[in-house]
């Protein structure tokens, strides 16, 4: 499977782009798995950073959000902060008094996906699991609720 | 630098800019904002556009894998418009070096290495519009792929199989899959879609895009496979295959590479380092 000879995984390192990236991959993983528990500004920042690279909010967020006196309030406070400081007792009370409508619009977004079933049963059902605030997995689907085919799984 | 154990504290970490040359793509704004933002709305991590109804019908929703945040929404929003996304797939396996890399990976890799030349041919079919015979090899070869990757991942971490088999009597599948309580399934013989629906390995690694792209595999009887189906193959169906080798590629790249990382990456870094100081 993988070479047991030194010098051949050595030279797959250097000349195969697979081998490269898995080298590079697993120094990185290896490194992560090995970060002591206090992370450096810079280690912070850079994670960070990244997370809203991936997240990606965008200008049209921010205009919508521009409105709104909860993120004014929260723009107010954050940006008088230096580094270093701690969080004040406020921006969390903001972010806490979203929370309440946060969970209404996933609720509207869950009841609106569960009217869309068909067998009225399966309807009941999962509407009856979503109030329980049950968690269930794809995979489970079957036990859970009968659930097999993909034209059962997928409204087409 | 200083240094601060972030389970005990929460504080504000920014105010050295210089530490960057460049804020990365897609932070435009200062920080403070993008904070302000999340306290604004605690939503905005959570992708709230799966959701949506028309998220339902998204055949590539597992494609995140492989596609960047903004390509991914580039796509949902060509979906969302009424347009068939996945017959614009071709055209992404048309970009520089996609199926090179693909190949090479497929060739490469210890789990997948043996697939390596049917994939070859594979593509040269593709290639050559040969969507027929390309798209049946592919159902084979991500059966395949699938297959040797629960064997590794059954001797380094699980336990879907009796540990006693052999290799060539698992290839003959000549063995009884394991629930994850341990009990044996009781079937007349070990199917995909009982080791993804039905075994430790499924639940770790469900590859439901295998379900959804190549749903032949999981009917009992095949009837593409089987030659019942002499029509079944067209670009699209072709590309999509494809795209699932890829993702399924990526998958069993981060596995080996998680386990490649414990057990070779030390031994390897004190190699160099003793023929550093020789």
């Amino acid at each position: 499977m993988i070479p047991t000879d030194a010098k051949e995984l050595e030279s797959l390192f250097e000349t195969n782009p697979w081998w490269q990236k898995l080298l590079k991959e697993a120094e990185r993983v290896h490194y992560v798995k090995n970060l002591p528990p206090e992370v450096t500004d810079r280690v912070m920042i850079g994670t960070v950073d990244n997370l809203w690279e991936s997240i990606e909010i965008l200008e049209d967020n921010f205009t919508e959000a521009e409105k709104d006196s909860v993120y004014l309030g929260a723009r107010e406070i954050l940006s008088q902060l230096k580094q270093g400081d701690k969080f004040p007792e406020r921006v969390f009370e903001l972010y806490r008094g979203q929370i309440p409508k946060a969970l209404n619009k996933i609720d509207d977004y869950a009841k609106a996906l569960i009217d869309l079933i068909q067998d009225s049963d399966l309807q009941k059902e999962v509407n009856a699991k979503w109030k329980e605030g049950k968690k269930i997995p794809f995979q489970k689907l079957k036990d859970e609720f009968k659930i097999e085919s993909l034209e059962q799984r997928y409204l087409t | 630098m200083e240094k601060r154990n972030l389970t005990k504290e929460f504080y504000y970490p920014f105010g050295e800019e210089d530490l960057f040359e460049a804020k990365p793509v897609g932070i435009n704004r200062d920080r403070f904002e993008y904070l302000s933002y999340r306290v604004y709305d605690p939503l905005w991590i959570s992708g709230l556009e799966d959701f949506e109804i028309e998220y339902i019908n998204f055949p590539l929703g597992w494609a995140g894998l492989l596609f960047t945040v903004t390509q991914m929404k580039g796509l949902y929003d060509y979906h969302k418009s009424g347009k068939d996304v996945l017959a614009q797939l071709n055209t992404y396996f048309q970009e520089d070096n996609i199926l090179d890399e693909i190949e090479n990976a497929i060739a490469s890799c210890p789990i997948t290495a043996r697939h390596g030349d049917l994939f070859k041919e594979t593509i040269v079919g593709y290639r050559k519009g040969l969507y027929k015979i390309s798209s049946r090899t592919m159902l084979s070869l991500i059966e395949g792929i699938i297959w040797d990757f629960a064997w590794w991942w059954n001797r380094k971490s699980g336990s879907i199989i009796d540990k006693s088999i052999k290799l060539e009597d698992f290839r003959k599948l000549k063995f009884r899959l394991l629930k994850p309580d341990g009990q044996e399934i009781n079937a007349r013989e070990p199917t995909i879609g009982l080791l993804l629906r039905n075994t430790k390995f499924g639940e770790e690694f469900y590859f439901e895009f295998v379900e959804y792209y190549c749903e032949e595999l999981f009917r009992e009887r095949n009837p593409a496979l089987h030659g019942r189906n002499p029509n079944f193959g067209d670009e699209k169906k072709a590309s999509s295959l494809l795209l699932c080798l890829k993702i399924l590629e990526k998958e069993i790249f981060e596995a080996f590479s998680a386990w490649f990382a414990d057990v070779y990456i030390k031994t390897y870094e004190e190699a160099k380092i003793a023929e550093t100081v020789k």
